[in-house]
């Protein structure tokens, strides 16, 4: 029972993980960015994103 | 012709075992191939993306000694390639028991001797330790409040992407690398990748011999971690001391778990004093129901005295610049964080800090779960090993790096869910960055 809540809790995780993912991928598209190194421009909390 | 059954000759049909084994040897070449390839795309490299310090300048020693070797190749194919040596990745790990350990350990030595030589990928923080490295050592300067663009002649400044911030690691790490700035630049990065890479080794036998202590798999533990490609092309090919606070990390639970509990709370307190967040660890195992529980404690508080004693006569004003620092840093949006892509779901324009707010909330309900699951006798490896990887999920400012902390927990303590979401969260920040055009 425990083992069967564990993987279900796994599986929300991972579809939430995937729809922020898809939201991130649908989100560069628009904006018509080129993949970026790490730290490279870095956003601010405290500034608009794009 | 009758209708009866014939009997299958079984000698001649592959038992399930050996068509396992095969596909973890078919993966395990797969995987060494795919990382061989990464390392050749990276070492001819010149667009930025891989090598982000050529961006900034051009050096022979920065592409390192695979250059002549070097395979120029677009950038999608490199993510082809990550892909692939995943995918080779998850297969080595579920067949591992099969593989053996014996071919496991030379496939791991093996990719971790491709990325040591590979030039520094997908990040330029290594020079940010040659500086560290270089202010304190050549110009007697407290990195903890001095900035690299107080300095910006030398060297290695043209490099540093971290120009008006000072260190945020700590002091054992920004004193033990002092030696390291009376050399020159090149040979700081090497020694840099060369720590980066034995460090990894001396975590992946570490794994591996806690989980054979706990009666796991020391062969999937190995798999596991060792072949991970977050540890390999972002981690050791970064050079990032991650890795070296794991370390630390992993031989205070090694010697927890070989019930030396005194030089165990020394060696965790050590790894926190490296990068403060090995720190939250700690807790986990002083809640443990087990015997020496005092020994550890006092471990801990002896470590905790020679560090703030050290750090008190090195630094004496330190600790101040050190936490703004970190707080500077929880104010950054990285642009494949889980925080970011959860407000892009929930359709704001960016991340605010109300959404983040929340999200330390969560954060501190998880943290406190799991030390109460730890307090009535659950697992402290694992525990910990959730409560980093939801430090990882919940901060705005994600690093593919940082996954390595819940990594090497994972694969000790050989919990599948937690490696799968791990490595599920690496994958979401490799698509997150990956170029559209």
């Amino acid at each position: 029972m425990i083992a069967r809540s564990a993987d279900l809790m796994l599986v929300v995780f991972l579809v939430c993980l995937a729809l922020t993912t898809a939201a991130q991928v649908r989100h560069n598209a628009a904006a018509g960015a080129r993949g970026r190194a790490p730290h490279d421009r870095p956003l601010r909390l405290d500034r608009p994103v794009r | 012709m009758t209708g009866a059954a014939v009997p299958l000759v079984s000698g001649r049909r592959p038992s399930m075992a050996l068509l396992v084994r095969t596909a973890g040897f078919v993966a395990l070449v797969a995987a060494v191939i795919s990382g061989v390839l990464i390392a050749l795309d990276a070492a001819a490299s010149d667009h930025g993306y891989l090598v982000p310090a050529l961006r900034r300048a051009s050096a022979a020693f920065v592409s390192g000694p695979l250059e002549g070797a070097g395979i120029e190749a677009p950038l999608h194919a490199f993510f082809t390639e990550v892909a692939v040596m995943t995918a080779a990745y998850a297969v080595a790990v579920v067949c591992a028991a099969r593989i053996g350990l014996g071919w496991i350990a030379a496939a791991v030595a093996l990719l971790h001797a491709v990325f040591l030589l590979a030039p520094p990928m997908l990040s330029t923080d290594v020079f940010n330790y040659v500086d560290v490295a270089r202010l304190g050592g050549r110009y007697h300067l407290d990195p903890y409040l001095v900035p690299p663009a107080v300095r910006r002649h030398d060297e290695v400044f043209v490099f540093v992407h971290w120009r008006h911030a000072v260190t945020d690691y700590g002091p054992l790490f920004t004193l033990g690398v002092r030696p390291l700035g009376r050399v020159s630049v090149a040979d700081a990065l090497w020694a840099f990748k060369g720590l980066a890479a034995l460090s990894s080794l001396g975590c992946t036998a570490l794994v591996g011999w806690i989980a054979h202590r706990r009666h796991g798999s020391a062969a999937r533990a190995v798999a596991a971690f060792g072949l991970n490609p977050i540890v390999l092309v972002w981690t050791v090919a970064g050079a990032h001391n991650d890795l070296l606070m794991l370390l630390l990390l992993l031989a205070g639970v090694a010697l927890i778990v070989g019930k030396r509990p005194a030089a165990g709370g020394a060696a965790l307190m050590g790894a926190a004093a490296i990068k403060l967040s090995a720190g939250l660890v700690i807790p986990f195992f002083v809640l443990r129901r087990a015997p020496g529980r005092m020994r550890l404690l006092a471990g801990i508080a002896v470590a905790a005295a020679v560090v703030v004693a050290i750090s008190a006569v090195a630094f004496p004003d330190h600790a101040l610049g050190m936490f703004a620092k970190l707080q500077r840093q929880g104010a950054l949006v990285d642009i494949a964080s889980v925080p970011l892509g959860a407000a892009y779901a929930l359709g704001l324009p960016r991340v605010v800090p109300r959404e983040l707010q929340v999200l330390h909330l969560l954060l501190a309900a998880w943290t406190a779960g799991w030390l109460v699951y730890v307090a009535r006798g659950g697992d402290a490896l694992a525990a910990a090993g959730w409560a980093l990887l939801g430090v990882v999920v919940a901060s705005s400012w994600l690093l593919p790096w940082y996954l390595v902390w819940p990594l090497g927990l994972a694969a000790a303590a050989d919990r599948r869910r937690l490696l799968v979401a791990t490595c599920a969260v690496g994958a979401s920040y490799a698509i997150g960055h990956a170029p559209l055009a």
